[in-house]
């Protein structure tokens, strides 16, 4: 393969501009980079599509908890549309009442990592996740570090600073004089590494497994805080008590609302 | 999602199926595609025809995963219009390619339904549930086997046992209300429907059979105020197009004039009080509105329908222009 | 999975201009949005192999990106009938939402076919 260091560059000129580069490069090179690293990432997503585990078992009560944080909040938001006295009053009560509130009760803190641990098909869905993110990619970045280092692969149509030369010139000698935007094939990798995204979106379609920040971000939430359902059961039954004791505004004008809309309908043909 | 185009097309591939002597294999398998995406339903259709497709040697080039979608699809029209035969044939099929699958194990107790085996379909739910105890859809169809059983109260009791746990479900709370006005229970219906208005508040239907509930177990002023109310909001959410919410308003508001209604408990009693309380206007526009509705639709019907409103609003002063 | 539907659906059920209230379909929303997204990448990569054939650099080369997103709302434009309202939350997010979305792609491409063109 091209495992040669030096045979690719021949310069014509002393400092940066027209280096022109052995066409070997080109087909042995750059483009079997891009190919491998397209194809590693089909490959990735057929595979975790493959080794997808079904549809976890949810706990039955825990999915009255959830629900009942949903219809807490759905009661908050559309409580203008029923009528005061019997409905929302009633309603409140069974969620905030002392004794047998819905949201009184004691619930079990389901914190996500707890669960983690515990529950060994999640935690096994996680691992299998990360190690089809973190496998390839350490691979491919061994590959390529290995068999295409310390010659120039490519130029950057796009001005770089002198702070770039460390880490995309990495392994060839010519230090100094080279222009920065001549590049080694590490940084090819990279740069594959974050514009294949767009491709992958498109060949792929959505919700495909390649879309490493989703995972990223979803992965940080979870160290963050998780759904803490002793929390949200807190804040939706003192939001709850927070609505004042006052006909809702749709309910209250419900009359002159209706007026004007009949009004509007005779005058229309 | 069922937009117009879509619908259009399946009102035309239904319409060629059903007049063409000998049918077109890529058109049923068309139709079927469309309707599962657009989700309209014709199990007769469905059954004879996909029966039919299933048969053919029009099904070896389809992919397996639509394969297998339209198997379900089948099964389920046919338990709905009782070939039974077809049904196990389809179920059958899936059992043997998905074991243990949740899905195949619902059609299986479905078929078993549609062929009058009732404790047999029981035994199967019960037996999935152990296995998968928060399936929405096994929950669901325990309700479905008891309707079908004729048992009113105790599908009343497993909808609600399904309703205290999955909240959400607006076809489950209406499907309750529709159960307990079944079984004459008004004041429980009026509340599934106000758990309907909570999930679905811009729906003017949900409204209009909350208005209509209510009035229909009213005794006094304020409960046939709050009718009134949820029926204007019906009336605004349907801009005065449908003539049945016209209609139940001039019914709320001629209930709440009626000199028979009983004595509010505030005191105030009779005709007067309640014309205090509520914006005659409204019914007055919603009479107009009516008679505008009927003269463009069914001019024939007209005349009746001026005397029936003369009828319901005759007595109340102002209400009526001539 | 299938490309997303090419096509872009209203954004709400009822054609009507009458009523005030606006009853939003989230799916169409959704639909709409990912048929942006798919032609503004869609662009980018042809952005980039227009800039490296053309062996553009520097400044002129960051130029041609934004052109081409413009050409992507000039489309949209053109699907909706001049009528964006009827398909997105508002012009100005239908435009300019997500503008560099597709630049990674874009720089990829590039460098691609510069390299290939030129260089070498």
């Amino acid at each position: 393969m091209a495992a040669a260091s030096t045979t690719g560059a021949s310069s014509s000129s002393a400092l940066s501009n027209s280096l022109t580069l052995d066409p070997a490069i080109r087909t042995w090179v750059l483009v079997p980079i891009s190919l491998a690293m397209f194809l590693i990432g089909v490959i990735r997503h057929h595979a975790s599509r493959l080794l997808a585990t079904g549809p976890r078992k949810v706990e039955l009560k825990a999915v009255r908890e959830s629900q009942a944080v949903m219809r807490a909040s759905r009661l908050r938001m559309n409580h203008a549309w029923i009528s005061r006295e019997a409905s929302f009053r009633m309603r409140r009560a069974f969620f905030n009442d002392k004794k047998e509130g819905v949201l009184q009760q004691k619930v079990k803190n389901n914190n996500p990592q707890a669960q983690m641990m515990s529950d060994p098909s999640m935690m096994q869905d996680m691992m299998m996740k990360n190690m089809s993110m973190i496998i390839p990619q350490s691979l491919t970045f061994m590959w390529v570090s290995f068999f295409f280092s310390g010659f120039v692969m490519a130029k950057a149509p796009f001005p770089l600073t002198q702070k770039f030369r460390v880490m995309l010139q990495r392994g060839i000698d010519i230090s100094g004089s080279l222009d920065v935007t001549y590049v080694s094939s590490l940084s090819w990798y990279f740069m594959n590494m974050f514009g294949m995204r767009g491709l992958f979106t498109l060949t792929l379609g959505e919700g495909n497994a390649i879309d490493d920040t989703a995972l990223m971000q979803q992965q940080m939430e979870q160290a963050g805080a998780g759904m803490d359902k002793a929390n949200a059961f807190v804040m939706e039954r003192e939001n709850l008590e927070l609505i004042e004791a006052r006909d809702g505004m749709v309910y209250e004008k419900a009359e002159e609302r209706a007026a004007k809309v009949l009004k509007r309908a005779l005058r229309a043909r | 999602m069922a937009t117009s185009l879509s619908l259009t097309e399946v009102a035309a591939l239904k319409a060629e199926i059903s007049s063409a002597k000998k049918t077109s294999m890529n058109s049923v398998r068309r139709l079927l595609t469309l309707m599962r995406e657009t989700q309209r339903k014709d199990a007769q259709l469905v059954s004879t025809h996909g029966d039919a497709f299933l048969k053919s040697s029009a099904i070896k080039p389809v992919p397996d995963e639509e394969r297998f979608l339209i198997y379900e699809q089948v099964a389920i029209a046919a338990c709905e219009c009782g070939d039974v035969e077809v049904a196990d044939r389809c179920v059958s099929r899936l059992e043997s390619r998905f074991p243990g699958s949740i899905r195949a194990g619902r059609l299986r107790g479905m078929v078993e339904e549609a062929s009058g085996d009732i404790d047999g379909a029981r035994a199967t739910y019960a037996k999935l549930l152990q296995e998968h105890p928060s399936s929405q859809m096994v929950l669901k169809r325990m309700v479905a086997i008891e309707r079908t059983a004729g048992d009113l109260q105790s599908a009343i009791k497993a909808l609600n046992h399904f309703l205290n746990h999955y909240m959400a479900d607006a076809d489950g709370w209406a499907e309750l209300a529709d159960l307990y006005l079944e079984a004459g229970m008004h004041k429980q219906a009026a509340f599934c429907l106000e758990e309907l208005i909570l999930i679905q508040p811009h729906t003017f239907c949900h409204h209009l059979r909350l208005g209509e509930t209510l009035l229909s177990y009213a005794t006094n002023l304020e409960e046939k105020i709050v009718a009134y109310k949820h029926l204007c909001t019906a009336c605004e959410l349907c801009a005065g197009a449908h003539p049945r919410v016209l209609w139940s308003l001039l019914a709320c508001v001629s209930s709440m004039a009626s000199k028979k209604a009983g004595a509010s408990s505030s005191g105030r009693g009779g005709a007067t009080a309640a014309m205090e309380e509520i914006d005659v206007n409204v019914a007055r526009l919603a009479s107009k509105q009516l008679k505008k509705l009927y003269a463009k639709a069914d001019p024939d019907l007209a005349a009746t329908a001026q005397a029936a409103v003369l009828d319901m609003l005759g007595d109340i002063p102002d209400c009526l222009d001539d | 999975m299938a490309p997303p539907a090419k096509a872009l659906f209203s954004r709400n059920s009822n054609g009507s201009d009458t009523d005030d209230k606006e009853f939003l379909i989230p799916e169409h929303m959704q639909n709409n949005a990912r048929v942006v997204h798919w032609i503004r990448q869609y662009v980018s990569i042809v952005a980039g192999c227009v800039a490296g054939v053309l062996g553009l650099t520097n400044v002129v080369g960051f130029l041609v990106y934004p052109l081409f997103q413009l050409l992507a709302i000039l489309i949209i434009l053109s699907k909706t009938n001049s009528n964006v309202d009827k398909y997105f939350m508002s012009t100005a997010n239908a435009a300019f939402g997500g503008f560099f979305d597709g630049a990674m792609t874009y720089l990829l491409f590039w460098t691609f076919v510069y390299d290939i063109a030129h260089l070498f």
